[in-house]
């Protein structure tokens, strides 16, 4: 036994302490104890959970997601295969569910603490050199679709024998769970999700991947309502691991379920040659789904697969009729045929008979949701309240960055951040801000998601520019090279249009013959980020992950942004990085700079003490005073290397402070 | 940095909230009330109206707000805000067409007022769900990883501590004071919003 310094708590306390309610002088003399008395460790190991931790573990473990285990499923069916237990990146949280490709874990990655789902395949499936290559390919491939309604896939792993691949973990459940056996889903979700699986294989379709096993399996829907495709690219895989006939295949991953997709929603012309399916065979095989949700059954229930594969091609999936459909009160009928005449169009045998494209299936439903909610409003009844303003698209598309931006139709200016409150007028502070932070979902429509064509968003990767050398220059030196800028912006919370306003006075630069500007988005994670609400619509994806590698040596300024800055302050996620980096730009006399809410990160770090910064509504004046700063004059201010503006209009000028600064 | 973090949550939004506070007030209590709204097939359409009039009652409120000592008092006051948005929402649409989801609303609210109810029994447990998970996310940028580690396998994962110590290369006592740091920093910035049995 270890020395013991202090005498042993009484056991009260000490359940005190393991349930968490002793707090400061008394917890710290315990926790002291107990660093050095194993004897207390031991009767602490007795005591009993306390109902706070066995809610958190009922919370934690009655996600929706929670996968209902078959009664059968032996105990080892559940274990965590070795080579996975010691898996050098990923820490394994828990088995959540199992599939033909194989099992699903929820894991952790052991450095960046960011939670995965971790698809580990069937080692069958993997069994020639070659497959595996295949698979990284596929996976390679899958990395590719970044969109909100396709689940994300981000790697391809490794672990032993093991191989795996790395994907966005959704907290939800899939449409089959969620729908349960023989029970229908509402006329409105059933519309809405359609529309947001059609809007992810619209945006796979653009990169001319097809789906192939379209299914309420792989649709996931997650907590906030939106939905996301699961599995794409990995279906032609299990299917060449099927043709390759591999004896080592297993008895239950049956010929019919492997090679030919889910004969409940497969197209006819993917039975005859799988190798024919295109983009109307999605849309097929979602029209099989939609009539699942809505009749609770898929067209051809019962019966065995023979059967259904023939009934596809020879009968072709029932027709639905209106009053087969439960509508919501106040919905018209109408709605209910035209309902109807999608599903038909959707199913139609003859690929060329159907809709062309998964984005005009979106468009359809929107059309009916739209029809069902003005029906829904009575605009004389509903005056007393503001009606949400519809979007108005703007498109703008710069070669540096692909943004699509949505702007509300009560906001006159793009920089416009609350339309209809401002906390000075309101004299309520916190209050008005946070009234602020809820205006988005006016904004939003259902589901959230971009609609095709309308805010489509280009979810083209946003490539770093690349400032070519001026010919007019005989000698391009150092001087001439383009200056390397930092934009480090959070995972959620941002305000677009900081990163807008400097990307696209970034590529104004670019014409010019000098102070030519290189964009550098540092972020979080890999995922887009998340917007602050009420921002401008569009979509961001770092280009680099802020870890230790990345030093202020490898750029020529900072600029911080908002507008959620908890993940950069002290005591944040991401506080120490930044720390350390702020201590890096001024050690070498780099500028850093923030634009509007940015400021607090500077505010909070010290890294103003003494100096004068910009007024920013997002910043209290006491705020300011307690970081030791003054408010200097104007909408820029500059303090030797220190440089922050009030708002994300006042990039420009920004940029061209710090191109001052960095001149020679 | 002048936050007080041994205040919980709701002390802090009640009195002297900084930007940060109502971020995180936000972010808690949002994602609850929409998913919930959205839940209702009569409200679908106006989930998101919806929700930006109940929380700015919320928010106007909160700081009025007295723990009156019996379990779940604020969960039953959130419920009762909405029961009131509900109500004030199904008198702006009286004028509707006939027929128009109306029964349907009455019954919801109906329900949602009654305590006894199945809906609010849920709405309690979706509430007490949701915040829990909520509060662990945002918590865990607090610690150090292995000590959230150690807290994740050994408190919620229910895996032995001498298990957990070895994994993560600590001491097994080090297992148990990881424990006790998260659940007490859990149970002061949840004082109010989640109350034990």
């Amino acid at each position: 036994m270890a020395p013991k310094t202090t005498p042993h708590p009484p056991q009260e306390k000490l359940r005190a302490f393991a349930q968490g309610t002793l707090v400061d002088q008394e917890f710290r003399q315990v926790e002291e104890h107990l660093a050095q008395c194993d004897t207390c460790c031991d009767s602490l190991a007795g005591e009993p959970a306390g109902t706070l931790l066995e809610l958190a573990r009922e919370a934690v473990a009655g996600g929706l997601n929670r996968p209902s285990q078959p009664a059968n499923s032996a105990a080892d069916a559940n274990a965590i295969p070795a080579p996975l237990q010691n898996h050098p990146r990923y820490r394994i949280v828990e088995k959540i569910g199992s599939g033909g490709m194989g099992a699903v874990y929820k894991a952790e990655h052991r450095i960046m603490q960011r939670t995965v789902a971790l698809k580990v395949v069937h080692p069958w499936m993997l069994s020639h050199p070659q497959a595996v290559e295949r698979f990284h390919r596929e996976v390679r491939m899958a990395a590719k679709l970044t969109h909100p309604n396709i689940v994300a896939a981000y790697d391809a792993d490794d672990a032993g024998e093991l191989h795996s691949l790395i994907m966005e973990f959704v907290d939800g459940e899939s449409l089959d769970r969620r729908l349960g056996e023989g029970k229908v889903v509402s006329l409105a979700h059933a519309c809405d999700w359609i529309r947001q699986a059609a809007l992810g294989l619209q945006f796979a379709h653009e990169q001319g991947m097809v789906h192939r096993d379209i299914k309420p399996q792989n649709l996931m829907l997650t907590r906030e309502g939106v939905v996301k495709i699961l599995d794409f690219g990995l279906t032609r895989m299990v299917q060449d691991a099927e043709l390759a006939n591999s004896p080592t295949v297993p008895e239950h991953a049956t010929r019919e379920g492997m090679i030919l997709g889910t004969p409940d929603y497969i197209p006819p012309e993917q039975i005859i040659d799988s190798r024919s399916a295109d983009t109307r065979s999605d849309i097929y095989s979602l029209g099989c789904t939609f009539y699942c949700l809505l009749t609770g059954k898929p067209p051809f229930a019962g019966g065995t697969t023979i059967d259904k594969l023939h009934a596809h091609g020879a009968r072709g999936v029932p027709r639905l009729e209106p009053d087969q459909l439960k509508l919501p009160a106040g919905w018209p009928r109408e709605i209910a045929t035209q309902v109807c005449e999608i599903v038909r169009r959707m199913t139609e045998l003859d690929p060329a008979q159907r809709f062309a494209t998964p984005g005009e299936v979106a468009k359809a439903l929107s059309k009916v949701l739209q029809g069902a909610k003005q029906a829904m409003q009575n605009p004389a009844a509903r005056a007393s309240v503001t009606p949400p303003p519809l979007p108005v698209v703007v498109e703008r598309s710069t070669p540096a960055a692909h943004v699509t931006v949505t702007v509300p139709a009560t906001t006159n200016s793009l920089t416009k951040k609350k339309p209809f409150l401002t906390p000075l007028q309101m004299g309520l502070g916190g209050l008005a801000l946070f009234c602020g932070l809820l205006l988005p979902f006016v904004y939003q429509r259902l589901g959230g998601t971009p609609e095709k064509g309308g805010s489509a968003i280009a979810d083209v990767p946003r490539p770093v520019p690349q400032i070519p050398p001026d010919p007019t220059k005989a000698n391009a030196s150092v001087e001439e090279r383009a200056a390397r800028i930092m934009l480090l912006i959070p995972s959620r919370g941002l305000w677009l249009a900081d990163y807008k306003y400097v990307a696209d006075e970034v590529q104004r630069l670019k014409g010019q013959k000098s102070g030519a500007l290189q964009l550098e988005v540092v972020g979080t994670t890999r995922q887009p980020a998340l917007l602050a609400p009420g921002s401008l619509q569009g979509r961001v994806v770092p280009d680099r992950i802020l870890d230790a590698q990345v030093r202020a040596s490898d750029y020529d300024a900072l600029i911080v942004v908002g507008y959620d800055t908890s993940e950069f302050v002290p005591g944040g996620s991401f506080g120490s990085q930044v720390e350390r980096l702020l201590q890096e730009f001024a050690a070498q006399n780099k500028p850093v700079a923030s634009l509007c809410a940015g400021q607090r990160i500077l505010l909070e770090h010290g890294f103003a003490r003494g100096k004068r910064v910009a007024t920013c509504e997002f910043v209290l004046p006491q705020a300011v005073a307690a970081a030791g700063a003054n408010i200097g004059s104007g909408r820029v201010v500059q303090d030797g290397i220190l440089i922050t503006a009030t708002a994300d209009q006042d990039a420009p000028q920004l940029l061209r402070n710090i191109s001052n600064l960095l001149q020679p | 940095m002048s936050r007080d973090t041994s205040l919980s949550l709701l002390a802090r939004v009640s009195d002297r909230p900084g930007d940060s506070d109502w971020q995180r007030f936000a972010d808690l209590y949002e994602p609850l009330i929409r998913g919930w709204l959205r839940q209702r097939e009569v409200l679908y359409h106006d989930a998101d109206d919806l929700v930006q009039e109940i929380m700015t009652v919320v928010i106007r409120r909160v700081g009025d707000f007295e723990h009156n000592g019996r379990i779940g008092a604020f969960r039953t006051w959130l419920r009762t805000i909405t029961v009131h948005c509900l109500r004030d929402f199904w008198r702006a649409g009286k004028n509707k067409p006939a027929g128009v989801g109306g029964s349907d609303i009455q019954e919801l609210i109906a329900q949602l007022e009654d305590p006894a109810s199945e809906m609010s029994r849920l709405w309690d447990q979706e509430h007490d769900r949701h915040v829990m998970r909520r509060l662990l996310e945002m918590l865990q940028g607090e610690f150090e990883p292995k000590t959230w580690q150690a807290f994740q396998r050994f408190a919620l994962n229910n895996v032995p501590a001498a298990q957990v110590a070895q994994e993560l290369g600590i001491t097994t006592n080090a297992v148990f004071i990881a424990k006790s740091r998260v659940l007490t920093r859990l149970r002061q910035e949840s004082a109010g919003i989640l109350d034990e049995n």
